[in-house]
């Protein structure tokens, strides 16, 4: 019985310990402010670590997400400024969601259409997205937001910050995507053995681009709140996402090989992300630490993460 | 055999060299000259010396993401290590153990538990790197010695000692993978490792001595780099990996492993200097360099698929 149990909680447990072992080191770390600006600081890399474990999800990866948020944020601020009306506003929302949608089936297209690993596929998008963001903004800055706007990244409707709330609606759709749907199910049919997938009549091409648009359009969503929450837009902001969300889905039990992971689980990864990025500010451990940490924990935890999974 | 079957012989990478040289010879006068054509060469040998690496990774079904990071942590080994009073000789030794070291604990990881190489060496990339910024509290860390700085600026009969270097590692891994059972057996572990570990090769061991040897070539290229540029930072080898792993799939590689040259890497990684090289004669900003390159990359893996089919 535990046997079977553990291995699906055990990134539950590992992010109650950590969370136990810093209550404990730091009081400040047991309250509700500081708790709701880890999970504040944790929604954004929660919604874009979902579209990531989508795409790992049927064997591919998404290096391009920071790129994405970058460049389709930079296109829209422009309709998001103060002096526009509201309907400019909503304009540039859709504008930017769009644009997110379109860059990420390009990348399923290539991946489908041109037989290439989304490794490079994403790759190459990076550099592009990146390049015509810069080209664009030719250096400056944009901001200075409409308040409907700003109110979507540092609002608080009763009490709780906007992104905490959109990144749990992102993640409950993202969670019912998966397995409620012969989206889902085809999702996970790729991953888990190409060729079955293919004879059981599953539309291949068609998940796999429609999983590539999802990650695009997650990370034009959380570029849309981290730019409110900034009140600025510029061309080399979120490059630290890409490798931050692989992270997350990894720590998360997502494999590399496909068809393994979920949507909650990338979640609770992206939580031990965040908890211990807080805990060490809390204890006052020299941000140069901090890459260090990071990157021993994605290795640690993963490597648990296997113990465990061929112990039981 | 007939001409359109023989150019579809030739890999793409050097129909991207051709068309690249035609294209900036049109566009600055000064690029076909001997003297940039000995800078591309000595620009080109970091990044080429670092692509081995990315190669034998892929070869072996792996990847490499912590090669960047071990070329930051070597220079900056180095370089503390002198301003200590080290001498130049041990210094560099030193770095190149701990190169060796952390290639060695990734191989280890890889072999034993069996986690996947992209999550081992991006766990790697962040532990060599933070480990740089804490080494160095985050600070630049001069590198002015005279001998240490022949590595990377010295020059034998006109051409830059470190491009030497590099095609000399070329020769040592072109022969070590073609002429030695050891190659052949990297090659097979690539292909299919059941079937590798069923003939008998000790695959948990060969994953280690990889991992290892790209710890080493990193290290040496981090050295190459600090010597050059005088100085160490912490953040001077960041990407450095992506661009190599780019390097030896434009060369022909094969992401899902057992297939590749290590020369078709030389070019990807040659490819790669002329572009940023040339794209900067020719004025380009950065950005546009960006959307250019990562184009370019797409374009010439596209054409090998389609030409495989």
């Amino acid at each position: 019985m535990l046997g079977t149990i553990l291995p699906r909680i055990s990134r539950l447990i590992a992010l109650v310990i950590l969370c136990g072992v810093l209550s404990f080191l730091t009081p400040t770390f047991l309250t509700a402010s500081n708790l709701i600006n880890v999970l504040r600081q944790a929604s954004l890399l929660s919604i874009i670590a979902v579209g990531m474990t989508m795409t790992m999800l049927i064997k591919g990866i998404d290096l391009s997400v920071g790129s994405i948020l970058a460049l389709t944020t930079c296109l829209a601020a422009k309709l998001l400024v103060a002096q526009n009306s509201f309907g400019e506003l909503l304009l540039g929302i859709l504008v930017a969601l769009a644009l997110g949608g379109v860059l990420g089936a390009l990348n399923g297209l290539a991946v489908t259409a041109l037989k290439l690993h989304g490794f490079l596929v994403t790759f190459g998008m990076m550099q592009v997205a990146r390049g015509l963001a810069y080209l664009y903004m030719h250096g400056s800055v944009i901001g200075g937001f409409r308040p409907e706007f700003t109110f979507l990244g540092a609002g608080r409707p009763l009490g709780i910050p906007t992104p905490i709330i959109v990144a749990a609606v992102v993640v409950l759709l993202t969670h019912g995507l998966l397995t409620n749907t012969t989206f889902g199910r085809s999702v996970y049919g790729i991953g888990a053995n190409d060729s079955a997938a293919r004879y059981s009549g599953l539309n291949l091409p068609r998940t796999t681009i429609l999983g590539y648009t999802f990650s695009g359009l997650t990370a034009a969503l959380a570029g849309l709140l981290y730019i409110a929450r900034l009140d600025t837009a510029e061309a080399q902001i979120g490059e630290a996402f890409n490798l931050q969300a692989i992270g997350a889905a990894a720590i998360g039990g997502t494999s590399f090989d496909g068809g393994v992971g979920s949507a909650w689980e990338t979640v609770i990864g992206a939580l031990i992300m965040t908890v211990l990025a807080n805990g060490m500010n809390l204890l006052n451990i020299s941000s140069l630490w901090q890459t260090f940490v990071t990157g021993a924990a994605i290795v640690v935890a993963v490597i648990i993460d296997r113990w465990i999974a061929t112990r039981s | 055999m007939r001409i359109p079957a023989l150019l579809g012989k030739v890999p793409g990478s050097i129909y991207a060299v051709l068309v690249l040289l035609l294209l900036f010879r049109v566009g600055s006068a000064q690029f076909l000259s001997v003297s940039n054509f000995l800078n591309v060469l000595q620009q080109s040998s970091i990044l080429a010396i670092v692509s081995i690496g990315s190669f034998l990774a892929i070869l072996s079904h792996g990847i490499d993401l912590s090669l960047g990071a071990i070329v930051t942590l070597a220079g900056m080994v180095s370089a503390l290590l002198m301003v200590q009073g080290y001498d130049v000789v041990p210094a560099c030794l030193i770095a190149l153990a701990v190169s060796v070291a952390a290639g060695a604990v990734n191989g280890l990881l890889i072999a034993y538990s069996r986690v996947d190489p992209f999550i081992v060496t991006l766990g790697a990339m962040g532990t060599c790197e933070g480990l740089a910024l804490v080494l160095a509290h985050g600070a630049t860390i001069p590198a002015t010695n005279a001998t240490f700085k022949v590595l990377g600026g010295g020059s034998l009969l006109f051409v830059p000692l470190s491009a030497l270097i590099a095609l000399a590692s070329y020769g040592l891994f072109g022969f070590l993978l073609k002429g030695t059972a050891l190659g052949t057996h990297v090659y097979a572990l690539g292909g299919n490792e059941e079937a590798a570990l069923l003939s008998g090769i000790q695959v948990r061991p060969l994953k280690i001595l990889v991992y290892a040897v790209n710890g080493l070539l990193a290290g040496f290229a981090g050295l190459v780099l600090a010597s050059r540029l005088g100085a160490a930072n912490p953040s001077q080898g960041i990407g450095i990996e992506f661009d190599g792993i780019a390097a030896a799939v434009v060369g022909g590689t094969s992401l899902a492993g057992g297939r590749g040259k290590v020369w078709g890497t030389f070019m990807g990684a040659v490819i790669i200097a002329i572009l940023r090289n040339g794209l900067n004669m020719a004025g380009l900003p950065m950005a546009l360099q960006m959307v250019i390159v990562g184009l370019i990359m797409v374009g010439v893996l596209t054409l090998d698929t389609l030409r495989r089919k």
